[in-house]
């Protein structure tokens, strides 16, 4: 990429800055991809600005997506209730206190129907925060695609369907590991047929990392998965050539800025690495790191919560730097309460400020060359490839989750964190320096309307009253049937049962006959 | 809205005097049992499970303990966590695992610490299980710490042992310990998914076979929870182990034997603890003054004299000895 | 300070799944002398008052960062109310928002934690309350 960018002075600088040792770099959209992977960086196109949203029915969740479309937001993200999460109905026992609290509750094809009135699945790309239903969230979306008349390959989006990371940092999985990883691989499968342009898995970082562990061991442990899926993948018949560009991840952005722009420079450099030596992977668009993040999450602080304003768009710009695809950024509030529609603004605003105030997207991987970044990157690369050596000692991330190893080292590594903390050893301005001694706040975390619950179950019933109770279930029979084979591509069966109102509870109810539930290892 | 509790054991009750017979410091012990003799515990069937650490055992009492329900009418775990040396708590973790294979009214689970015993058990261990048994439950399975070594001070106090062996790379019947092979009535030969098993499971086979005592050669059985295989019959080993147990031992030589552990843990144990106390000067005193300052310190746990005269006795078998 | 000899069950009641917090505090307690029973995610509160019973505990612990706390712990404290072991103290930790507080102790909550604090205050909190029973 030649060319000048003429910054407010009117001095030029290269888009992109070479200087000795930048051969052996390589250029941005040249493998290892370091420096990044598109050639023009942002210039071509500025990342996505994603914020999340969703509470309650889906009505509600309607409403606010049309509200922050209209605001310049280019993407919706969406956030499920627990219940429809674990694959539970709204009047299952263990459901009944969390629906609609931490996301929408969309336990059937008819509520996914409600949240995109009025808007076009084709005109928007939509992400999904789901996993452990992700294939049965998935088959709702396609199905009311199908009903609108929409072609599946015109749609965008991801689903998260990240299964490993749940097991170890979030916690709504469902079955045991390996039927969860085949599923994964049916749901990817599935997708690269009929929706080629909609990421079926964003192998996702920011949970384990929000969770306490270190920058390189979050790249690492999500490299490791990343692989874990690949392996599956082939083992389905799928081709690293065609599935490797669909494979996208998610990491956090905390506040050490150099580190984390080194972390995500070395995990390009690795995964393009990984992708050609493992498995012989050459086509470009395959080798490539593709990654979404979030700025703040467990760095955000209720203290002085007006600091997470700072703290946000240090992360932000350290994210520009490391050429991040989509950035996620957390209103100041988010820590102790639902954000005001003010303060959720204003993180879309820091977004904006940074893309076209600040000139850090102006150039393409503007600290490349930078002796600190640099020798940072090179270190964090060895780093994170020890890390993932150890994880193959232990014999790969299936047996490290299974006998409960990560889990372990991810409970571990927080308790010394958050000793830390409290020592004052590692700097949190406002907690443990600049304290000024009064209490935090918290506020309404999630939904409030204690009507939310009874408006949901009444619209189950309804749904179970009008639905063709026999023909659902033929369609959970049929994907029972089909479950009994671990050749079969489960998602074709899965559908069907959507288009006929089968519910999430349903239909993960029928797997969760064939494969059991997963035997959580408590070890300390 | 809370379901009403499960009846028939008072659950409440058993619960808070496991804690205090848990805690209960030697003093507490000795004025709790007053003049009553040394346990030698009661026709309750006591079942110990042991074997390394990561071996499975909590799945493996968890899957016994539900089969056995089907003829036992009431059933007591008691699951030894490690004490952490460093800060003296403890995470007890079995329980969770047992919840996860067996729930059911006629089973209590319940976890202890290990405290200050070293060999697998807990302190308290012959109170503890006589507390469970005034419940009347029909057995009693203790699934001890598994220190990675056969925990043979558990076979003392109950009268089936079971042993949980792993197969893996280079586990041979040779690089076993010897305590192992002496230590078990039953041997399960767990995960036996894994590639070995089968071999391992005739190798000791082998072994045993040669060990055979007072006519009892203990079974070898490929068990595994993911499966449910092989706890059938490991159920009907310990039945049959029991039966043979019945015929075959010498009451007496299990009372006493049961007796004297119950005295050796509570001398040793108050003993580790005074030693421990010895402030820096005692210990730079003549060994045999030292000596005398502790057993003196023994001697004042007591608020009357003792009476009876400890004299040497007839050697005895221990519990398990068929 | 130490809570030696306490018991503590430490329970993660309904779906949330963030149990990093949990098992910090677990480990805080069991550093600092306690016995700790930990139960894993997605506890029922019958199952977790049936656990806290059977194991004689002192003290129940329960994190909730899902939000559902206040019917959550509400069920803890009515499930271990019926089975005759209303004097065992409950905490609860996670995302409470301010407001609920007096609710939440007058229902019964012995104390509430939430992540800004220490864990050394963590453990001073949990020390004086089990002092009093």
């Amino acid at each position: 990429m030649t060319g000048v960018v003429t910054l407010p002075s009117g001095i030029e600088v290269p888009v992109v800055a070479r200087g000795p040792g930048a051969e052996r770099l390589g250029d941005p959209g040249e493998y290892p991809f370091t420096r990044g992977i598109f050639p023009d960086g942002y210039r071509g196109r500025l990342w996505t600005m994603r914020q999340y949203s969703g509470f309650g029915t889906a009505e509600e969740t309607n409403a606010r997506y049309r509200f922050l479309l209209d605001h310049g937001q280019t993407g919706l993200s969406v956030a499920l209730d627990l219940p429809t999460q674990c694959g539970y109905d709204p009047d299952h026992p263990m459901a009944r206190a969390e629906i609609g609290k931490v996301g929408v509750s969309l336990f059937s094809r008819r509520e996914m129907e409600i949240l995109f009135r009025g808007i076009g699945l084709d005109a928007i790309s939509t992400s999904f925060t789901i996993n452990g239903t992700a294939a049965v969230i998935f088959a709702m979306y396609l199905a009311v695609a199908d009903r609108k008349g929409v072609p599946r390959s015109a749609l965008t989006g991801t689903i998260q369907n990240d299964i490993l990371k749940e097991f170890v940092a979030r916690g709504t999985w469902i079955f045991p590991v390996q039927p969860s990883v085949r599923l994964v691989a049916d749901t990817v499968m599935f997708a690269g047929e009929e929706a080629p342009r909609f990421n079926a898995i964003s192998i996702a970082g920011a949970h384990v990392r929000d969770a306490g562990v270190t920058a390189a061991e979050e790249m690492a442990f999500t490299l490791a998965n990343g692989l874990a899926y690949v392996d599956a993948l082939i083992a389905r018949g799928g081709d690293p050539a065609r599935f490797g560009s669909r494979l996208s991840f998610f990491f956090y952005v905390h506040m050490d800025l150099f580190e984390e722009v080194a972390k995500f420079r070395a995990a390009r450099r690795i995964w393009a690495d990984l992708m050609r030596t493992r498995y012989d992977v050459t086509d470009p668009a395959a080798q490539q790191l593709r990654f979404g993040v979030v700025c703040g999450g467990s760095s955000l602080t209720a203290q002085q919560p007006l600091n997470n304003v700072v703290r946000v768009a240090v992360e932000n710009l350290a994210a520009v730097f490391a050429g991040a695809q989509s950035i996620f950024t957390c209103a100041y509030d988010e820590a102790f309460q639902i954000p005001s529609e003010q303060s959720a603004e204003l993180a879309l605003r820091t977004q904006q400020i940074i893309a076209h105030e600040s000139g850090a997207a102006s150039s393409v991987d503007p600290l490349g060359g930078s002796y600190l970044v640099e020798s940072l990157t090179d270190s964090m690369e060895e780093e994170i490839r020890a890390v993932m050596g150890e994880l193959d000692d232990h014999g790969g991330v299936i047996v490290a989750i299974e006998d409960g190893y990560l889990q372990t080292r991810v409970a571990r590594r927080a308790l010394e964190r958050k000793g830390q903390i409290d020592r004052g050893e590692r700097v949190v301005v406002g907690v443990n320096r600049y304290a000024d001694g009064r209490p935090p706040e918290i506020g309404e975390m999630f939904a409030l309307d204690d009507g939310t619950a009874a408006r949901v179950l009444e619209k189950l019933d309804r749904l179970k009253a009008a639905r063709d109770e026999r023909r659902m279930g033929e369609t959970l029979r049929a994907l029972a049937k089909a479950a009994e084979h671990d050749d079969e591509n489960l998602m074709p069966h899965i559908v069907a049962c959507c288009h006929a109102d089968a519910t999430v509870g349903e239909i993960t109810d029928v797997l969760r006959d064939r494969w059991g539930e997963f035997d959580e290892p408590v070890r300390f | 809205m809370a379901s009403t509790p499960r009846a028939a054991i008072d659950r409440r009750r058993l619960g808070r005097r496991l804690t205090d017979v848990a805690d209960a410091s030697v003093r507490d012990v000795l004025a709790a049992r007053a003049g009553g003799r040394p346990h030698s515990g009661s026709d309750v069937h006591r079942i110990a499970v042991t074997g390394p650490p990561g071996a499975g055992k909590s799945s493996l009492v968890g899957a016994i303990a539900a089969h056995r329900l089907g003829s036992a009418r009431h059933l007591g775990v008691l699951a030894i966590d490690p004490t952490s040396p460093h800060s003296g708590g403890s995470i007890l973790g079995d329980r969770i695992r047992i919840d996860g294979v067996v729930t059911d009214e006629r089973l209590y689970v319940r976890s202890v610490p290990s405290r200050s015993s070293a060999d697998g058990t807990t302190d308290n261990l012959p109170d503890l299980l006589a507390a469970l048994e005034e419940q009347r439950f029909d057995e009693i399975l203790v699934e001890t710490v598994g220190v990675g070594q056969a925990d043979y001070a558990v076979r003392q106090c109950v009268d089936t042992v079971v042993v949980i062996v792993l197969p893996g790379s280079g586990d041979t019947v040779q690089a076993m310990k010897a305590g192992i092979l002496e230590v078990g009535h039953v041997y399960a030969v767990h995960k036996a998914d894994r590639p070995g098993a089968d071999l391992l499971a005739a190798e000791l086979a082998a072994t045993l076979d040669r060990r055979a005592l007072n006519g009892w050669i203990p079974p070898v059985l490929l068990t595994s929870t993911v499966s449910g295989a092989g706890v059938p019959q490991l159920s009907d080993a310990i039945d049959a182990h029991r039966s043979h147990l019945r015929s075959r031992r010498d009451a007496g030589a299990c009372t006493l034997a049961r007796a004297r552990y119950d005295v050796e843990r509570l001398v040793t144990r108050r003993a580790r603890e005074l030693v421990a106390d010895l402030p820096p000067d005692a210990l730079r005193q003549p060994l045999r003054d030292v000596y005398h300052a502790v057993v003196h310190e023994l001697l004042g746990e007591l608020a009357v004299p003792h009476t009876t005269t400890i004299s040497e006795g007839q050697r005895d078998g221990d519990c398990s000895t068929p | 300070m130490s809570l030696a000899k306490k018991r503590i069950l430490i329970a993660k009641p309904g779906l949330d799944g963030h149990d990093v917090g949990a098992k910090v505090v677990a480990m805080a307690l069991r550093d600092a002398g306690a016995d700790v029973i930990y139960t894993g995610l997605r506890k029922s509160p019958d199952y977790i008052a049936d656990v806290a019973v059977d194991e004689g505990v002192h003290a129940v612990g329960l994190s909730v960062l899902s939000g559902s706390h206040l019917s959550l712990a509400s069920d803890v404290i009515a499930a271990l109310d019926a089975r005759g072991a209303g004097d065992v103290a409950v905490f609860l930790g996670g995302t409470i928002p301010h407001t609920e507080h007096k609710a939440l102790l007058d229902m019964g909550i012995r104390a509430i934690f939430t992540a800004d604090e220490t864990l050394d205050d963590v453990l001073t909190r949990f020390d004086a309350a089990l002092g009093e029973t």
